[in-house]
């Protein structure tokens, strides 16, 4: 999503900074052009690489995916020109028809067809196709000057002298479009390495196998992530913008002026008071800080306090609650895992390795869940002066998992990488509640007398986001009765019967679970189910 | 993720493009909604229709095969698209 919002600005500021609908589409054309021919390049490069160093996989696959790779380059020119004419429909449509096709194209392949790895190829290569196809036979949507594009006018545009047009268009240069290019493009190579971090890993140090036993559960565990998560996640963004928003001028500068490894940025707006809430002791509000209180700007400083509060009270609610949801995974979900592998992958996967990688998986879950959250929060506050911080915590947290994740995987299989991959993400949650928490006490260093402030001084996000005792103590006893129940009834060979008594069980410690969370959290339920609720209205109060 | 963002989008589109045409309409702000409930729909539908055949599929292609198509080629195919891609912003940089 980064990646592609960069691309575009940058195509947009450079394509559209001036001339007529013509001249525009004709740098646009030109430009685009530049991906097929690089595609080809690198293309060669890799069969080249994969012909010499990889002689275990089949060449032919290769060929294949490099062929659908440059098909859906082909359509790259229309998809810039749709882009800046903010037609979205072929866009959405060649990407929604694309996928059909190519699950379709799978299916076909490798169950009717029985083609094996070739069948992947064969599913790229329609992908692409049908991609291309799309975005080609919505052309009439476009407009220059008042009348259609057509087909032939497009490509008519590429040819060595619109390159030569595209170099004049440009001539005299752009100081800030350039530096803006180089960090986009830096930023977002950052970002495909981490993103493909694991991947990378895999490919490098694992087999095949392994590297199929670890595709599976990631898309079985991203689910979860995908469809649970992520709406809360979402919904907690928009609130916390909307709250930055609402907080007035006055927050809008302690966001500005806050720096999370900088402690004087706290020091001098809070004083000798700030100082002790950085040293992490309570803070202690002298009364010489009373007296000169600005009389002019209570209004200012009552608002922050209210912003400041309130956005404390949704980040520890809602992030008590989803760790309450993500506490079943683990608990409950990671002894099932036997018979959830059994009965929806079948015999071809069912094997310890598997069974071992997603119950890892379940325990992963709850890190994500907590990182998804403190993210949220902490984009919305982060001002430029962070965001350096911010990227080092994320090149830190890769650079953990790298590093880990060889050892890990040499010591657990495949469940190693799981357990790499929990460990970054771990330190990533840790890093944004730390930023959370330092934020939320460089906003209260101003000069307010509100007891919401007072108490928020003393505040402990690490301590508000962990449940209560009685629950953890709930959650080891159910684990216990989950994992004894999976190695009695579960076991490799089971029954349809031990399956049922098993999952019986399952049941049950699920409703127990529940019932304690609703005796012992119910605030942070309700705050949970109202925060999604409130999605569907794009705001929370 | 993705679903999500694409009903937004389809339904943000349909209404501002109709809130263009005839803001005053209420017969096409019908038709915007009715629209975007049926590529919401469909949208769904695919959804699960690859869901379901992705998952036959599975039944029938081993860890070794489906760890090279979504692992290792994957990651090729992904890496193509981005230097190729990038390649543009490259020579952006470079005419300016």
């Amino acid at each position: 999503m980064t990646f592609d919002s960069c691309r575009e600005g940058i195509r947009l500021a450079v394509l559209q900074s001036r001339g007529d609908d013509q001249s525009q589409l004709r740098r646009i054309a030109s430009l685009s052009v530049i991906p097929t021919f690089a595609v080809s390049g690198i293309s060669l490069v890799v069969l080249y690489w994969y012909a010499i160093h990889r002689p275990g996989v089949d060449i032919a696959v290769v060929i294949m995916y490099c062929l659908g790779a440059l098909l859906e380059i082909l359509a790259e020119p229309f998809y810039n020109l749709y882009y800046c004419r903010l037609i979205m429909l072929p866009r959405l449509r060649s990407e929604m028809a694309a996928v059909t096709c190519r699950s379709v194209a799978t299916f076909l392949a490798v169950v009717v067809a029985d083609y094996g790895i070739r069948g992947f190829g064969v599913a790229q290569v329609v992908y692409g196709g049908v991609y291309l196809f799309v975005m080609l036979s919505h052309v009439s949507m476009l407009t220059a000057d008042g009348a259609p594009v057509r087909l032939s006018s497009v490509l008519a545009c590429v040819t060595p002298s619109s390159f030569m047009h595209l170099l004049k268009c440009n001539e005299g240069g752009c100081d800030d479009l350039l530096i803006l290019a180089a960090h986009a493009t830096a930023s977002s190579l950052l970002k495909h390495i981490l993103t493909e971090g694991d991947k990378i890993v895999l490919s490098i140090s694992a087999s095949h196998f392994n590297q199929g036993i670890y595709a599976i559960t990631s898309n079985y565990g991203s689910l979860v992530a995908r469809i649970l998560f992520h709406p809360i996640e979402e919904s907690c963004r928009v609130a916390f913008s909307r709250m930055c928003s609402a907080g007035g001028h006055a927050f809008n500068e302690k966001i500005a002026s806050f720096s999370v490894l900088n402690r004087r940025s706290r020091s001098s707006a809070g004083g000798s008071a700030g100082q002790a809430v950085a040293a992490g002791g309570v803070r202690t509000r002298s009364k010489s800080k009373l007296t000169t209180f600005d009389k002019e700007n209570t209004d200012d400083v009552a608002l922050v306090e209210a912003t400041i509060a309130s956005m404390a009270e949704l980040l520890t609610a809602v992030l008590r609650g989803i760790v309450l949801f993500a506490l079943l995974f683990p608990v409950i979900g990671s002894s099932y895992c036997r018979v959830g592998v059994k009965l929806a992958l079948g015999s071809e996967w069912y094997m310890d390795e598997t069974v071992a990688t997603l119950s890892t998986f379940c325990f992963y879950i709850l890190a994500i869940s907590i990182n998804g959250i403190s993210e949220s929060f902490v984009h919305a506050v982060i001002s430029p002066k962070s965001l350096n911080t911010f990227n080092m915590s994320l090149v830190a947290s890769w650079v953990i998992f790298m590093g880990s994740s060889v050892p890990l995987m040499a010591r657990f299989g495949t469940s190693g990488l799981v357990m790499a991959n929990a460990l970054g993400m771990t330190l990533r949650g840790c890093f944004n509640l730390y930023f959370a928490q330092s934020f939320i006490y460089h906003a209260c260093s101003c000069d307010t007398r509100s007891l919401n402030v007072e108490a928020l001084t003393d505040f402990n996000i690490f301590h508000s986001a962990f449940p209560p005792i009685q629950v953890c103590l709930g959650c080891i006893v159910l684990f216990i009765v989950c994992l004894f129940s999976g190695s009695r009834f579960a076991a490799s060979n089971m029954l349809a019967a031990d399956i049922a008594v098993h999952i019986g069980v399952g049941i049950v410690c699920g409703c127990l679970y529940l019932s304690l969370v609703w005796i012992y959290c119910r605030s942070n339920v309700t705050e949970l189910i109202y925060s999604v609720r409130s999605r569907g209205k794009g705001h929370i109060d | 993720m993705v679903f999500f963002n694409q009903c937004i989008v389809i339904y943000s589109w349909l209404k501002y493009r109709d809130m263009g045409k005839s803001a005053t309409s209420g017969r096409v702000s019908a038709d915007a909604i009715s629209g975007a409930q049926h590529l919401i729909m469909s949208n769904a539908f695919q959804k699960i229709c690859t869901f379901a055949l992705n998952q036959v599929m599975l039944r029938y292609s081993g860890p070794a095969v489906f760890g090279l198509a979504s692992i290792e080629l994957e990651l090729l195919l992904s890496t193509l698209l981005f230097l190729s891609r990038y390649t543009e912003i490259g020579y952006i940089y470079f005419i300016l």
